[in-house]
């Protein structure tokens, strides 16, 4: 590795913490910016009420991605839904349930679950079963989460993390089982399999734009506009750097 | 603000394995080292508790009037019995090895089969879940890699101009798949920033 | 002609004046001692209020020397009553009234102000002391007046003074003993009030007891007022008791005798318009000489019929009790006269009702003839729907303090000597009905719009609305899902019965198998017993798409003498990886396992414990799977760090974790062989690293070990079978997806068709 390239990766980091330091900021001048209509999310909120007020259960998958691998940053987008999802539905008959098929993601679970009903006042309510762990590899995870589907009265399954394609048996499941279903993940055969099974699926990037249509913080709708330039600032990238090589100057 | 001690942990933490890992000095590397060695521990520390956990849930809905599940009882004997034999026997022994060559292998791939056949049905049934363009382009596109992950191109009957398709072909979904990729990388570039700014606290309650 | 301001109103008067003749106070103040004494005033009082003179005198305050006898001798005696103190004259035109008329004024204030309906009955000593003395007058003394009211009562109206006749048609209106007040239902009159005894002028008792010795002939009609011994028991005045007004005292005559007549003269031409003229007032002038009348008398006549007085009580009682505070109605006729500002002509008096609200009686009391007579319309003239339109406060009952003249003088303060500054009356006195608002409201279109969009809005809240019907995935019919399940099955196995693939074997090869294969067999050839990492990070599920490709690959390894580090990433990779080293090794009978070969521990953390490992091979990962140390192996004897390794062989079914591995590894491993054997699903993740050379050489599923089985001839040549199973099954599935998107988009097109078709 060059010297040149962990300077820049430094620099890249330290304009994006900026970035989104400054639109974190209540806006002032510059214009707020609104998120464009997605319709899974609508339909997630309208969803979510039914299955509070019917006294169905929530069953929420974390993915079996481990916290310390790449793909942990779908995993956390998890837990910020989770954390958002059971704040908003503790107090029903069957509170929300997060599933996972990792070790530390599943502690993690529980932690954001507990830390849900204790701002809500309820930690009395918290039950610490309703973060488990199904399997412990990927195939086990997607097996252990059939029984849920099927026996545990869930009207929405929410599929927020990294999976592969045996992500395809939970939404066939859920189908069967007429659950309502919102899937998003990083993964590209998992999103491949989502597409043909879900309803609803979230493709790419959209993944990380569920804080932020959750309401969760204004640093996730922050977020997606530094995701947003960024963007832009590689588009731009790419292309000056093939025309550079078209010409040989690169 | 909740669990101050906890958020400066992480953003100290992290902060020094990102620039450990941007500069390795010997003063940065070696501390990296050392956390890295805590994160390996507490990662199977985790999955020990995470298979725990599993067990009482599974102990629970034996018991639970509610929810009663009898197929947690086959769960909690096979659990019991590879837990006892792995711990005598070793993982090396002739004795163990088949409880996952000839138990776990077996089943496991029998669920990718089945979702061979559960992917096959969606895909029939695609125009009824999505009806628009986008579902057309992904049945075509489906139809044709499946083809040509066939085989049946490789062979020299192929005409010039099938090989010329199918080296342009096989650059598509390297393609899509690096922009999609270059926008889950952006993503977690700033889903992690999000930990290092203590604006997300996953681990604090 | 000479005049004088008078220090209190400012008004004119002549010279010669000793009295204003607008506010009969003194127009000689330095006589006089101020209200509330000089001194006081020329100590308290400011400089400039000084220099503008001394206060204004009072008249209860005036030398008594300058009052007239009768006046003054009137003084002493209300300075002994009980009621002295009380009276506080506040004007010039009170103080033209006798102190005993003030007094029953004051006190019928003070009652209204109080309590009307309730009236405090009187002390019965001082009531019985004050009919004793008139009926011992009226018994006992032949009084001029009482031989001269004696004619009166027999006489015709025409020989009836003027002034007697106005006050006789005043008082002609009969009282009803019922009254209606808006349609309420009708309530019987209060008690009449009684008069208070000692409110009464002592020249009025004077003259009760003149009129004594009449007593016996005075046989008053008891049937239209209340009367009796419960009403003399209570101290109230019956009609028997009231004098008859037979006697002008000497001291009223004296005392007109002695006023100048420009008084009475100016007051008739000024401000008092209305109200009589002193001449009216004094009946002395209208009285026939005492000579006139017999001395022997028959009876006592009093001067007003006892009709007259029953009739005057009782219209004194109503209009008390209804609240109207008209002050000078309360007051008889004869003393109504002399007060000025009360006593308002009829023309302009406001009647106090609505004309719909008026009783019978007293709309019958209103002559229409007088109406008509002052040019005025009368209100009963007016056409029905005017009378509706009219707002109410038109014909509101107005107090009559409203349309007094405030010509009170403000005797202290920095207002004294002003006049009608401060309002004469408080505000809560001004009775008068609530507004009767119209039901329908003036709404503009505008209003009538926003009135229209918030009852739908209101409506709308209360109309239940259906929830939209999500359209709902329907899962697939058991049918289908059992009949693609059976063709699968069934081409799968007639594929790998027949062995018979639909095309040929490839023989067109990528680019990254042929660098995997040939990398693999020249590793021996650049270092002898090549020592290769085998990272496992694969699920058992996954393990038999490249289960042909891996054995091949080891076996190859171990053909070459290699020694082979295994590096389990997942949980049965372990297991995995021994089972595979050993039926790779199977195929190499001289090959030494257990020798040339090290299975390392579980390595937990992932990547995190690749990252450890990459930097310190030794501290990440001590031990073997045995739970040995792993660096006193044979094949790890003098590896310290990942650059004593020849190649890295990943064998993977994630892009994913492959990518894990690229990214903490291959920076630390430059220039040495990076070869993958990867699931089919990974293949389209891992080609960006293809190209990029970061991976050396690849083989993806089960192509990639039919490929690398056609590239390095092995013993047991190609698994035609599974070849053909692969391919068949391939084809089978591309055409049923073809069908159900075939299906689905002809079904969806009927379904526009239809929806057209209803359109």
């Amino acid at each position: 590795m060059s010297t040149i390239l962990p300077i820049v990766a430094f620099v890249i980091i330290l304009v994006c913490a900026g970035l989104l330091f400054f639109l974190t900021l209540p806006p002032k001048r510059r214009p707020r910016w609104g998120l464009r209509p997605i319709t899974a999310f609508s339909e997630l909120i309208r969803s979510l009420g039914l299955s509070v007020e019917e006294g169905t259960r929530l069953h929420l998958t974390l993915g079996h991605t481990g916290i310390t691998q790449p793909t942990s940053a779908s995993a956390l987008i998890g837990l910020q839904a989770l954390e958002r999802i059971t704040a908003v539905s503790s107090i029903s008959d069957r509170p929300p349930l997060a599933t996972s098929g990792e070790g530390s993601l599943t502690l993690l679970s529980q932690s954001t679950q507990r830390a849900a009903y204790r701002l809500n006042n309820a930690l009395d309510l918290y039950d610490p079963q309703r973060g488990r762990l199904t399997g412990v590899t990927p195939l086990s995870y997607a097996a252990g989460m059939l029984p849920i589907a099927h026996d545990e009265n869930v009207s929405v399954h929410l599929m927020i993390g990294h999976y592969g394609p045996e992500i395809g048996l939970l939404c066939e499941a859920a189908v069967r089982n007429n659950a309502f279903t919102l899937a998003a993940s990083d993964s590209l055969s998992a999103q491949a399999v989502l597409f043909a099974t879900t309803k609803q699926p979230l493709i790419g990037e959209e993944l990380f734009a569920i804080p932020a249509y959750l309401q969760t913080s204004p640093a996730h709708v922050a977020s997606l506009r530094v995701q947003d330039l960024l963007r832009w600032g590689v588009i731009l990238a790419l292309v000056l750097s093939a025309v550079l090589g078209v010409f040989g100057w690169l | 603000m909740r669990s101050p001690v906890a958020t400066a942990i992480a953003i100290g933490v992290g902060l020094i394995v990102l620039l450990s890992y941007l500069f390795p000095l010997p003063v940065l590397a070696s501390i990296r080292m050392l956390f890295l060695d805590w994160a390996i521990i507490l990662a199977a520390v985790a999955g020990l508790v995470a298979i725990l956990n599993l067990f009482s849930v599974h102990w629970r809905k034996i018991g639970s009037p509610r929810e009663r599940d009898y197929y947690s009882l086959f769960f909690i004997l096979g659990f019991i019995f590879t837990a006892i034999l792995g711990l005598l026997l070793g993982p090396t022994d002739e004795r163990i090895r088949p409880l996952i060559t000839s138990v776990q292998l077996p089943v496991e791939a029998s669920l990718v089969g089945l979702l061979t056949i559960t992917f096959v049905v969606s895909a029939v049934r695609l125009f009824a879940l999505h009806r628009s363009w986008i579902s057309g382009l992904f049945l075509a596109s489906t139809i044709v890699f499946l083809l040509v992950g066939s085989g049946i191109f490789l062979t020299n009957d192929t005409s010039p101009v099938i090989k010329e398709v199918l080296t342009i072909l096989n650059i598509l979904p390297g393609a899509g798949a690096r922009g999609i990729l270059l926008g889950i990388a952006l993503g977690s570039l700033l889903t992690g920033l999000r930990i290092l700014l203590g604006m997300d606290r996953p681990y604090s309650e | 002609m000479n005049t004088v301001v008078c220090p209190q109103c400012g008004s004119s008067n002549p010279d010669k004046n000793e009295f204003c003749q607008w506010c009969y106070a003194p127009l000689h103040p330095e006589s006089t001692s101020g209200f509330g004494g000089s001194e006081s005033a020329s100590i308290d009082l400011p400089d400039w209020l000084k220099e503008a003179g001394p206060l204004p005198p009072s008249p209860t305050e005036a030398s008594d020397e300058e009052l007239p006898d009768w006046l003054l001798s009137l003084r002493q005696a209300s300075e002994t009553s009980d009621f002295g103190e009380e009276i506080q004259p506040t004007s010039g035109e009170e103080s033209f009234l006798t102190p005993d008329l003030e007094k029953i004024l004051s006190a019928d204030k003070d009652e209204e102000t109080e309590t009307l309906t309730q009236p405090e009955p009187l002390a019965q000593e001082d009531l019985t002391e004050w009919i004793s003395r008139l009926q011992g007058e009226e018994a006992t003394e032949e009084a001029p007046f009482a031989a001269e009211s004696t004619p009166l009562t027999g006489q015709s109206e025409e020989e009836l003074p003027e002034w007697l006749k106005a006050l006789r048609e005043q008082e002609e209106p009969p009282v009803p003993e019922t009254y209606v007040v808006e349609g309420e239902a009708t309530s019987p009159l209060p008690e009449p009030e009684p008069f208070v005894a000692e409110s009464l002028p002592e020249w009025l008792k004077d003259l009760s007891t003149l009129s004594e010795e009449g007593k016996e002939a005075e046989t008053l009609p008891t049937e239209e007022v209340a009367q009796g011994p419960e009403v003399e028991e209570a101290g109230l005045i019956t009609p028997e008791a009231i004098p008859p007004f037979t006697e002008i005292p000497e001291n009223i005559t004296a005392w007109f005798e002695e006023t100048p007549a420009s008084i009475f003269e100016n007051r008739s031409s000024g401000v008092y318009e209305s109200t009589p003229t002193p001449e009216e007032f004094t009946p002395t002038t209208e009285l026939p000489p005492t000579d006139e009348i017999p001395e022997e008398s028959p009876e006592v006549i009093p001067a007003f019929s006892e009709e007259d007085y029953a009739a005057w009580l009782d219209h004194l009682k109503i209009e008390e009790t209804l609240e109207e505070g008209n002050l000078a109605a309360q007051i008889p006729a004869f003393v109504d006269n002399g007060i000025a500002e009360t006593a308002p002509s009829p023309e302009t008096i406001v009647p106090p009702f609505i004309e719909s609200e008026l009783p019978e009686w007293l709309a019958e009391a209103e002559s229409p003839a007088e109406g008509a007579e002052s040019g005025v319309t009368p209100a009963a003239q007016l056409p029905e729907w005017l009378e509706a339109m009219r707002p109410v406060e038109a014909v509101a009952p107005t107090p009559p303090h409203a349309e007094e003249e405030d010509t009170r003088i403000e005797t202290s303060g920095p207002l004294a000597g002003f006049q009608g500054v401060l309002p004469g009356e408080p505000e809560a006195l001004r009775y008068s009905r609530p507004p009767i608002h119209a039901v329908r409201l003036n709404v503009s279109e505008k209003q009538r719009a926003y009135a229209a969009l918030l009852e739908s809005l209101v409506t709308a809240e209360s109309t239940p609305t259906p929830l939209r019907v999500q359209k709902q995935v329907t899962a697939p019919s058991p049918i289908l899902r059992l009949a693609i399940t059976i063709v699968l099955f069934a081409i799968l196995i007639t594929g790998w019965a027949s062995a018979t693939p639909p095309s040929a074997l490839p023989t067109l090869f990528p680019a990254e198998a042929v660098a995997f294969a040939t990398t693999i067999n020249n590793l021996s050839a650049q270092h002898p017993a090549p020592r290769v990492l085998v990272g496992l990070d694969i699920d058992a599920g996954f393990l038999p798409e490249i289960h042909t490709a891996t054995i091949n690959t080891l076996s190859d390894l171990m053909r070459q003498d290699a020694r082979l580090v295994f590096l389990p990433l997942q949980s049965n990779a372990p297991v995995l990886g021994l089972a595979m080293a050993q039926e790779a090794a199977q195929q190499i009978p001289g090959y030494a396992l257990s020798e040339q070969s090290v299975h390392l521990g579980y390595l937990a953390g992932e990547t995190t414990g690749l990252a450890a490992f990459a930097y310190q091979p030794r501290l990440g990962m001590a031990t073997t799977l045995e739970g040995q140390p792993a660096w006193d192996t044979q094949p790890l004897i003098g590896v310290n760090s990942l650059q004593d390794f020849d190649a890295i062989l990943l064998i993977t079914d994630s892009g994913e974790r492959a990518r894990g591995w690229i990214e903490q590894l291959r920076p630390l491993f430059s220039e040495r062989p990076f070869l993958v054997i990867s699931s089919a699903q990974a293949a389209p993740y891992l080609a960006p690293y293809v190209q990029s050379e970061q991976i050396n050489g690849m083989l993806t599923g089960l192509l990639g070990s039919i490929l690398y089985t056609r590239l390095t001839p092995k013993v047991g040549g190609e698994n035609l079978a599974l070849w053909s199973a692969y391919q068949w099954g391939s084809l089978t599935i591309a055409l049923l997806i073809l069908l159900g998107a075939l299906a689905g988009a002809t079904q969806a097109l009927f379904q526009a068709q239809k929806s057209r078709s209803k359109r």
